[in-house]
């Protein structure tokens, strides 16, 4: 526990500037949404006209839409992306900044292994990604009679689902990756990098035939493939997703367990 | 108490490591025992850190094994190191936290309340505890780890490079500390680049040079068995053929009714044919630490 509460003391302030930046975020985007839904034929008519390669790289599917909307502007790359880097920035820093600035060498010595220490920092860092969602989803759930956006609890819940998933299999990579390097700047690089390029890779595999062989391995498609803000929760998709978190997991345990602890 | 009747509480048995194959520590076997300061004399790079740190599980050994207080590393059970304390050649420290709030949470990792002893210690070595960490000068930072590292009153003490931007007084506080874990039986393993504080705190010593260790030692003994110069004066004129066939000495000068030479090793030979020559007077000069260590690696 004590473990755990330190590392809500060490990004406490990162994860204050986050809560604040979704919280805008969402509130920016809901209080368009009237604008959109008054004019929805005139825009559906417009957005028809869109060439399909936009329409595809957007997902803009029945755009005027609570589900579509909350889908196009906030599920598809918002809120998924500000989870991942909440999961990749906690992960990294979990091993690799303790190690980089030398304070693994007491923390070690301590009265507690490798591993409590890496699985209490896990469950630091799957709270704060809870918690960030359960941000968006409360603003989301306040503002969204004043804006006059229909979506099901049990919808906006699978759409949320699938991002927390999606945020805890890049924080699982980004705890093994943290693990097996002593640079916390170069694990987060890695993985942001990863993140943005599964997520190109997601949004122009509508366009481009040759991503079809690997769109099926594609950790956005496992997320967002399923549509859960109109289909419900995804269960094929977030057991992927959270069997690849837990994979990393296990592999970042068993890294961290048997690495020799370098000097700064 | 001899040393057989105390209590073994590091074993080191052919510690090995090597990264690659670039060289850590070759084949280190010693014993430190309860209630002994035991000096780690070598100069940068030469394996002192690497043997801490290997002794304490942070690295994995290549090859051989090591005991702390009779358990063999990597330590498993974990309440036993709390009857260990450890202050890093390094003093990192968590930069967001106080001193006094980076000292209450490794009391608290420990499991122990342990506020009344760190504000006593605080004051023993002049820290503020309410000042931040990031704030901190190294000396100051150098005293908090310093108080991580005995506040749990350890049985078993590494401390690399301790006295590191220390004023002397803070040094004078810390020979003191050093003295009090000596008295209550608990063993210290001290590493340091600078020979005299080690000649002046430590019961034994082990040298290290490029990651082996060419003496180990008491320190007396190290001296009795280091070069040292004698002068003698006799009270009739000598000559050199006088002290033929006298073991362990060299560079024999000889002037009238004087005689200087360098001896290593033992001098009943040479004081005995002294006596029978008529010495009246015997001047010693002992070798510092220093120039033990400087022939130990020039003889390597």
């Amino acid at each position: 526990m004590t473990i755990y509460l330190k590392t809500w003391r060490d990004h406490w302030k990162t994860l204050l500037a986050w809560s604040f930046t979704l919280i805008a975020l969402v509130s920016l985007q809901m209080s368009i949404y009237p604008s959109i839904s008054k004019n929805s034929t005139a825009i559906q008519g417009f957005l028809e006209a869109y060439p399909d390669a936009i329409k595809k790289i957007f997902r803009m599917q029945d755009y005027t839409t609570g589900p579509g909307f909350l889908g196009t502007e906030l599920y598809s790359m918002m809120i998924p992306l500000v989870l991942i880097a909440v999961g990749a920035t906690w992960g990294a820093s979990a091993s690799a900044e303790e190690e980089d600035r030398g304070t693994a060498d007491v923390l070690l010595t301590l009265p507690i292994s490798r591993v409590q220490i890496l699985i209490a920092k896990i469950s630091a860092t799957t709270t704060a990604i809870f918690f960030l969602a359960f941000l968006a989803v409360a603003n989301i759930l306040v503002l969204k009679s004043a804006v006059d956006l229909e979506i099901s609890l049990s919808k906006l819940l699978a759409g949320t689902a699938s991002s927390i998933a999606l945020g805890l299999f890049f924080a699982g990579i980004s705890f093994f990756v943290g693990s097996m390097s002593r640079k916390k700047g170069g694990a987060v690089g890695a993985v942001t990098g990863l993140a943005l390029i599964t997520f190109l890779v997601y949004s122009l595999s509508g366009l481009v035939d040759d991503f079809d062989p690997i769109v099926p391995y594609n950790p956005m498609e496992w997320a967002l493939g399923g549509n859960p803000l109109f289909e419900g929760f995804d269960t094929q998709g977030n057991l992927r997703l959270l069997s690849g978190a837990l994979l990393f997991l296990i592999l970042a345990n068993l890294k961290f367990a048997s690495k020799d602890i370098s000097t700064p | 108490m001899a040393e057989r009747e105390r209590p073994v509480t590091i074993d080191l048995q052919g510690l090995t490591k090597w990264y690659g194959p670039t060289r850590g520590i070759i084949d280190l076997s010693f014993q430190v025992f309860s209630g002994e300061v035991f000096g780690f004399l070598g100069p940068n790079g030469s394996g002192k850190t690497t043997a801490i740190r290997t002794t304490l599980g942070l690295i994995k050994p290549t090859n051989g094994r090591a005991y702390l207080l009779g358990t063999e590393i990597p330590i498993k059970n974990l309440s036993l190191r709390n009857r260990i304390g450890y202050l890093p050649g390094i003093a990192a420290l968590y930069d967001n936290y106080t001193a006094r709030g980076y000292l209450h949470f490794m009391a608290e990792m420990r499991k122990k309340d342990l506020r009344s002893v760190i504000e006593i210690y605080a004051e023993r070595l002049d820290l503020k505890l309410d000042q931040h960490i990031h704030d901190l000068s190294k000396g100051n930072r150098q005293k908090v780890a310093l108080i991580q590292a005995f506040m749990h009153s350890p049985d078993l003490l590494f401390l690399d490079e301790p006295t590191s931007g220390l004023d002397p007084l803070v040094q004078r506080e810390f020979e003191i500390m050093l003295d009090e874990c000596r008295a209550r039986g608990a063993s210290v393993l001290l590493s340091s680049h600078i020979l005299s504080e080690v000649e002046h705190l430590a019961d034994r010593v082990a040298i290290l040079n490029q990651g082996k260790a060419i003496a180990i030692d008491e320190i007396a003994s190290l001296k009795a068995r280091a070069r040292r110069q004698i002068s003698l004066h006799f009270d009739r004129v000598i000559s050199s053929s006088d002290f033929n066939g006298i073991d362990h000495i060299k560079e024999v000068a000889i002037s009238d009714h004087s005689m200087h030479c360098v001896i290593t090793g033992s001098e009943h030979d040479l004081l005995r044919r002294a006596v029978e020559l008529g010495v009246d007077e015997v001047r010693t000069q002992e070798s510092s630490l220093d120039e033990i260590f400087l022939d130990l690696v020039a003889s390597q």
